[in-house]
């Protein structure tokens, strides 16, 4: 615990010469032809280092907009007129420097003496640091993935060749010029299986989320490896949504939908969504869309609207939304055996929505392992010790950065990987384009049946129409190729 | 601080109307986070909710690897929230998003 007498860090940011607002009141994203307008009078400047340390602050350093400022618990809250707490402090990243620090309770207010609150716009104590990477080995993964006594697929070769996407590969095409937005739990492209495949590919933060290289729960990472895989040559842009410092501060994912759109991605897959069967013994569907998801709902009909192929996953046994919506391209699991047949996955999502009339969930499916497997199906990269790492049931290390594993979060963006294949090849292809080609070339699936948790307990068996567990089928983007 | 998404009526999904809705939002303590075609973003602290909306809002935190899904990330309660005074003639619905699930 600190003591009294322990020094606090401040950060001192000031009021602008050009701009009074200050650099923490300014409402907008800050961007590099406005940083000018907050640099401040450099006469101030001084006249607040000497106020400051008359109080009895020491000062370590200044930069352009701010200065750091070391003082006493007692002389904060005296000069500063508010009153310190004292903090817990544990984050999920990483160790912490201080597991306990003094700072303002939520809301405080502030009363500084006159001459520093004319200058200053805010004094900010300066939270502990988190040592990222100290809870995860310092070892980095292999580029080449641990065996496992099971049968699976890896990627990039066995997702493509199983998708019969290699065939396109040979015609030169791999998604080239296409730019794919992914929004999930974060990005972390520093393992060796990444950086080997070259790929275009970027990490970017929603509003609330940080770290843009972090991926502590591990999902975005491994599921964006089925993406890549299938169409590496795309612009890929991987929208965050995880704070893993304050979990409860993560973006939406209607925060991450309008993140992606500023990119002005042409298609936007997103493995996650909302689970909406009422919690009774039947899993009930709902029957209305609550309003609680009408915004994005909204945001989604006027995406696609645009031109923008949305995909979202049908969810694993999950009554899933937005996975359901008409406009989206849905995609469910079917699971290749190793012999070679091709069976509907009983993990994931398949259903008639009650919602939109006439909906039937999935479009068309990817590759998805079976429930009694618990879905270990695809080997996939991720950020060593991150959550799904550290699951030990799937014969791999805790944190050896590889991880088997399945779901509609990786059939999803396996479509949206061969849709970035034929966008290549036409990039006027609309949704409602992509829908109708992949429904008529995805291999027929006549096994198996899906997920009887999304229906109301009873399983939708596989027959031999469009509309069974897996929709259309098993995609297969070379036969898709051929009708451009 | 809480996640907040204010679907606009479909005659406010205009540019004057949401920069009405996006000062009294201000006003209330909201921060916007994103404006898109018939919706705004917005995260509002703890405190300045129970100012607004007169009761605190449920935490959630993330739920772990399941079954049939990698957990949720953390967040709060969805709910349909009232509309502060002022807000009705321009907003439908104002809510908090539920923890989302990954499939």
């Amino acid at each position: 615990m600190p003591d009294n007498n322990e020094l606090l860090k401040i950060a001192i940011s000031f009021r602008g010469a050009n701009n009074d607002l200050g650099l923490t009141k300014f409402p907008a994203r800050m961007r590099a032809d406005l940083i000018q307008e907050f640099k401040p009078n450099p006469q101030k400047v001084s006249q607040t280092i000497v106020a400051l340390q008359e109080k009895g602050f020491e000062i370590t350093g200044s930069g352009d907009l701010t200065m750091s400022v070391r003082g006493y618990k007692e002389n904060f809250e005296q000069h500063f007129g508010t009153q310190l707490e004292l903090r817990e402090y544990s984050s999920d990243a990483g160790l912490v420097t201080e597991d306990s620090f003094y700072y303002p309770p939520d809301e405080a207010n502030w009363n500084a003496d006159h001459f520093l609150k004319e200058f200053i716009d805010e004094p900010y104590i300066q939270w502990p640091h988190i040592l990222m990477g100290q809870r995860f080995p310092s070892v980095r993964p292999s580029l080449f993935p641990p065996r496992v006594d099971y049968h699976h697929l890896r990627v990039p070769g066995d997702v493509v060749l199983t998708l019969n996407a290699a065939k396109v590969h040979k015609e030169g095409i791999t998604g080239k010029g296409v730019r794919v937005a992914m929004i999930d739990t974060g990005f972390n492209f520093d393992h060796p299986y990444f950086q080997e495949g070259g790929f275009n590919a970027t990490s970017i933060l929603a509003p609330g989320a940080t770290d843009p290289e972090l991926d502590n729960n591990g999902h975005g990472t491994a599921e964006s490896a089925n993406l890549l895989a299938v169409a590496p040559g795309v612009s890929f842009i991987g929208v965050k949504l995880s704070n893993e410092t304050n979990p409860r501060a993560s973006a939406s994912i209607l925060e991450g939908f309008q993140e992606a759109l500023s990119h002005n991605p042409k298609i936007i897959t997103v493995s996650m969504g909302y689970d909406l069967a009422l919690k009774n013994a039947q899993r009930s569907h709902l029957t209305s869309l609550p309003n609680t998801y009408k915004a994005l709902e909204a945001e989604i009909v006027n995406a696609v609207s645009k031109g923008i192929i949305v995909i979202f996953a049908a969810g694993n046994g999950h009554v899933a939304f937005p996975g359901r919506m008409p406009e989206v391209l849905s995609i469910g699991g079917a699971y290749v055996q190793e012999n070679g047949t091709v069976r509907a996955s009983d993990y994931a999502s398949s259903f008639l929505s009650k919602i939109y009339p006439g909906r039937r969930v999935p479009d068309f499916s990817g590759l998805v392992g079976l429930a009694r497997n618990n879905a270990q199906y695809l080997m996939l990269p991720l950020q060593p010790g991150c959550k799904i790492d550290r699951n030990d049931s799937d014969g791999t290390g805790q944190d050896d950065g590889w991880a088997v594993i399945s779901g509609t979060s990786a059939a999803a963006p396996q479509i949206a990987g061969v849709c970035a294949l034929l966008l290549e090849k036409d990039p006027h292809l609309t949704s409602t384009d992509l829908r109708s080609i992949l429904r008529r070339t995805s291999l027929n699936v006549t096994l198996g049946e899906g997920s009887s948790a999304s229906n109301g307990g009873v399983a939708i068996p596989e027959t031999s129409t469009l509309n069974g567990p897996t929709g259309a089928g098993l995609v297969d983007a070379y036969a898709a190729l051929r009708q451009l | 601080m809480i996640n907040i998404e204010i679907l606009l009526r479909e005659e406010s999904r205009n540019a004057s109307s949401k920069a009405i809705v996006q000062a009294k939002l201000h006003e209330l303590g909201f921060e916007i986070t994103g404006i898109l075609s018939a919706s705004i973003s917005a995260k509002i602290s703890e405190a300045h909710f129970v100012k607004v909306f007169g009761r605190s809002a449920q935490a959630e935190d993330p739920r772990p690897l399941a079954a049939s899904d990698f957990g949720s990330l953390g967040g709060y309660a969805g709910q349909e929230l009232p509309l502060p005074p002022g807000l009705d003639q321009y907003v439908e619905s104002m809510t908090i998003p539920p923890p989302v699930t990954l499939f």
